[in-house]
């Protein structure tokens, strides 16, 4: 098991600039750390094995270990105020949409001293349904509706609370009726005690704890609470539960009334109220999601906010695990630009961690001709994935038993690290945000990722280390640059680079990361797209809070949940979102080439094709025999072309003129057609009968005199080392980054 | 119920997994692996990996998040092919009854 794990405060990190690291260390009293660059992750023993460079720095040392905890679960959270204490009536409500009864009681609203009982908290409860729970300090009393709530329906809640009739009434109204379930009721009965309220502030979708920032989480959609100081009557409760602004009438006598709908890309919850206690939203819970007003009149949120007044409150959600700061890096000049890891074990050896990010070149500058785009988005959506453990599919998809890691322990049992967006919450619900402020287990040097394939085991980040290994090997100097860098500065960032590399599998792109490749293509930038599935999904960043993604799956495409019908467009940027493909920007239009065959057994290989006899190819194929298998070898399923394939396709945007100078083949029926890749469901969609289950290696030049060669396989880079090194994909690779690096204007072809 | 059930027909298939455990399959294998390797996750068989690249230990999934594997008692493996014969001896006996040699 795991006792010492850590995250850093930024991915990539320049000179002059600080990396703050966060450690957290379960029993080991005291830990050494120092920096290391990391030149190959894979520990295969039958590839060259594990390269670390030993990089002095101030920060190395001994560390007095303490124990850090992850709070996971979203909630809002209102700061104290006059007017939110020394209630004497008081009518509030919401309308709730819960997910996930079945796991206990849980929070609608909380003003309650977690200390003494003081205070008043709204809760579900599967049976009972709406209770109030109440507290002087002395006594706690409930009351409850005791009528069934109904999963994933509106219901509109509310409850009163009468000291001068000593009455409490607590309602619960279908907004969708159903014989024998879902009917309304209510009750009024005696106030059991006069609550105190204590002036903690106030909380919604959880509650206030002793030990923690906050407990009883909610699972499911909440919208429009609100809270009056008054005794209010059934009509009135119910046009406060409408969408729209606060009605006048009602001002005067409304605390605050928080619209979701207000401001969706933002962290704040606003309030429409006279005293604008705005609430901050805590752990990231989905926003944009249909509220009981959506008739589907309207499928974007931004076009009838007010049917998206709903969040998704999840008890898993998480953003930052906000841990203490356990020492910092502050890069010296002239540093040289790597992928990097602060390195920290246990003093006995037994336990260790590798915390990675990059070392970039200051902003505007390049030390090397040559970047590889980290795909660091990509990462953050496989951050923490769980389905080796939670997916039912993972061994029918590997064809072999599912390996488990330390880390997949790990992150099974600590379901507080967050997931990943493959996974599903705990109520069902797909991941549509993830967040790389907490350790990533999967992100890091020496995992094996079920998805790997036989072999190594690699898959992105790991896996991208097969390009450093090699780049290294070969001599050739490198810049490393992340996603986060490229969504920051756009073109500017690509803009120095005679050669961009990707990564093995560059798969998710915001519009502003995809625009600036677009722009350094145009500009004459040479691309070196060595992987597959690239350009795949739209994505978006937040506006206020860093280092977080949202992905909306939309439509088709290979996922493991499907964004509901009327919650396609991102909360966090307001656009449509789901594959590039169906957004009309293909990845064959940018990079030639596009998703086609998945499959996580093993690897095929690469026959020529006549187009790598082409003059215009001559370049790549140097050295290369015309009967020669491409790749017939590799740590990555045995072979170079795996896991993930990309195919040029006219129809989709390659450009015509691009050279298709090689396809895969020996793949078995493991490998698949992506669903996209059909509309009826045909009997041979497998490796061994269906024609578009191939990958191809593509070539192509630009009317700027750039260019582009792409590999149309995740499992590329992991033939690389074979041989020492010296085999024919390491060969082409080298023919085409020499070529690129060259100056000559490559030019395209002419009738 | 149409999920492919194994019977007497797929006895067939076992040398061929016998001899060659970790694939490529025939279409017909791999129906019966199918079968076998897309069940829930409750008690479903799996490995964890304790010496990387060396050492496995055979484990049953809980099904349940949070819970985690059970260690199948003196069932470590040093080659993974090994591993997928003795689990699909064991599932061949759980859903047929019958004890493969």
């Amino acid at each position: 098991m795991l006792k010492l794990v850590g995250y850093s405060d930024v991915i990539s990190v320049a000179s002059g600039q600080t990396i703050a690291f966060k450690v957290s260390a379960d029993g080991v009293p005291q830990y050494r750390a120092s920096i290391v660059r990391l030149i190959h992750g894979d520990a295969n023993p039958a590839g060259p094995g594990f390269k670390t460079a030993p990089v002095v720095s101030d920060i190395e040392g001994s560390y007095p270990g303490r124990f850090q905890p992850i709070r996971a679960g979203s909630y809002m959270v209102v700061d104290d105020h006059p007017v939110l204490s020394g209630w004497q009536d008081v009518t509030l409500g919401c309308l709730i949409w819960p997910t996930r009864l079945d796991a206990g009681r849980q929070t609608l609203v909380a003003a309650r001293d977690p200390q003494t009982g003081v205070g008043v908290a709204l809760e579900v409860d599967k049976e009972a349904g709406l209770v109030l729970v109440l507290g002087d300090g002395e006594r706690v009393a409930e009351v409850a509706v005791r009528r069934r709530l109904e999963t994933r329906y509106w219901t509109a809640v509310s409850v009163t609370i009468d000291r001068a009739a000593g009455r409490v009434r607590l309602s619960q109204r279908p907004v969708q009726g159903f014989p024998l379930v879902g009917q309304p009721a209510e009750v009024d009965v005696p106030l059991p005690l006069a609550p105190a309220i204590p002036g903690t502030g106030l909380m919604v979708a959880a509650a206030p704890a002793v030990d923690a920032p906050a407990t009883r989480h909610f699972d499911g959609k909440i919208e429009r609470p609100w809270i009056a100081r008054h005794v209010l009557d059934p009509a009135a409760i119910d046009r406060l539960s409408q969408p729209g602004p606060l009605p006048a009438d009602l001002a005067p006598q409304v605390v605050a009334l928080w619209d979701f709908s207000r401001d969706i890309p933002g962290t704040r919850a606003l309030d429409l109220g006279p005293h604008g206690l705005h609430g901050r939203l805590v752990n990231m819970p989905t926003r944009a999601m249909k509220g009981a007003a959506w008739t589907g009149e309207a499928q974007a949120w931004t076009d009838r906010p007010e049917h998206y007044g709903a969040i998704h409150f999840h008890s898993d959600d998480l953003y930052d695990a906000g841990w203490e700061t356990d020492f910092s890096w502050t890069v010296p000049a002239g540093a040289r630009s790597g992928i990097y890891c602060a390195h920290i074990r246990s003093e006995d050896g037994v336990y260790e961690d590798y915390i990675p990010f990059a070392l970039r070149p200051p902003a505007g500058t390049a030390t090397a001709p040559i970047a590889i785009l980290l795909p660091t988005a990509s990462y953050m959506a496989y951050a923490n994935d769980h389905n080796s453990v939670d997916g039912q599919d993972a061994e029918m998809l590997m064809g072999r038993l599912v390996p488990l890691q330390a880390g997949d322990l790990f992150i099974d049992r600590h379901r507080e690290y967050g997931l990943a967006l493959y996974d599903s919450h705990a109520d069902g619900s797909g991941v549509a945000i993830s967040s790389r402020l907490r350790p990533i287990l999967n992100m890091r040097p020496k995992y094996a990722s079920w998805l790997g394939a036989m072999g190594s085991g690699l898959w992105q980040f790991n896996a991208d280390t097969h390009l450093t290994d090699w780049l290294e090997a070969r001599g050739f100097a490198y810049d490393v640059i992340t996603d986060e860098d490229l969504e920051r500065e756009g073109y500017g960032l690509l803009k120095p680079y005679q050669v961009v590399l990707t990564g093995t599998h560059p798969e998710y792109h915001s519009t502003r990361m995809w625009d600036a490749m677009r722009a350094y293509l145009e500009r004459s930038g040479r691309l070196m797209y060595l992987g597959a599935d690239g350009w795949y999904w739209r994505i978006a960043w937040h506006r206020d809070a860093p280092g977080v993604i949202e992905v909306r799956r939309a439509e088709d495409g290979i996922r493991t949940w499907e964004a509901h019908p009327g919650e396609y467009y991102h909360a966090f940027s307001g656009e449509y979102g789901g594959l590039w493909r169906r957004l009309g920007r293909p990845p064959n239009t940018l990079v030639g080439q596009g998703f086609t065959a998945q499959g996580f057994d093993r690897s095929g290989y690469y026959v020529r094709l006549p187009g790598s006899y082409d003059p215009r190819a001559g370049f790549i194929f140097d050295g290369i025999g015309p009967d020669e298998r491409i790749g017939d070898f590799g740590l990555v399923g045995g072979g170079a072309a795996g896991l993930e394939l990309d195919r040029a396709e006219t129809l989709l945007g390659t450009p015509p003129h691009t050279l298709v100078l090689a396809s895969s083949e020996g793949h078995t029926d493991l490998m698949l057609l992506v669903n996209e890749e059909f509309a009826v469901t045909t009997p041979n969609l497998g490796g061994s009968q269906h024609p578009k289950v191939h990958g191809d290696l593509v070539f192509f030049e630009t009317a700027s005199g750039g260019a582009v060669f792409g590999v149309g396989s995740i499992a590329w880079c992991g033939s690389l080392s074979h041989d020492g090194y010296a085999n024919n994909v390491s060969r082409i690779t080298e023919n085409v980054l020499r070529r690129f690096l060259d100056l000559e204007p490559f030019v395209p072809p002419v009738d | 119920m149409t999920a492919y059930r194994i019977s007497e027909a797929d006895r067939a298939c076992v040398d061929e997994f016998r001899q060659n455990p970790l694939g490529p399959h025939s279409p017909d294998l791999l129906r019966v692996l199918n079968a076998m390797r897309g069940a829930p996750n409750a008690g479903k068989y799996c490995l964890i990996c304790t010496e990387p690249f060396r050492r496995w230990q055979l484990a049953r999934m809980t099904g349940v998040r949070g819970l985690p594997p059970e260690p199948v008692e003196g069932e470590i493996f040093e080659d993974l092919a090994a591993a997928e014969w003795a689990v699909f001896r064991r599932r061949w006996q759980e859903m047929t009854g019958e004890t493969l040699n």
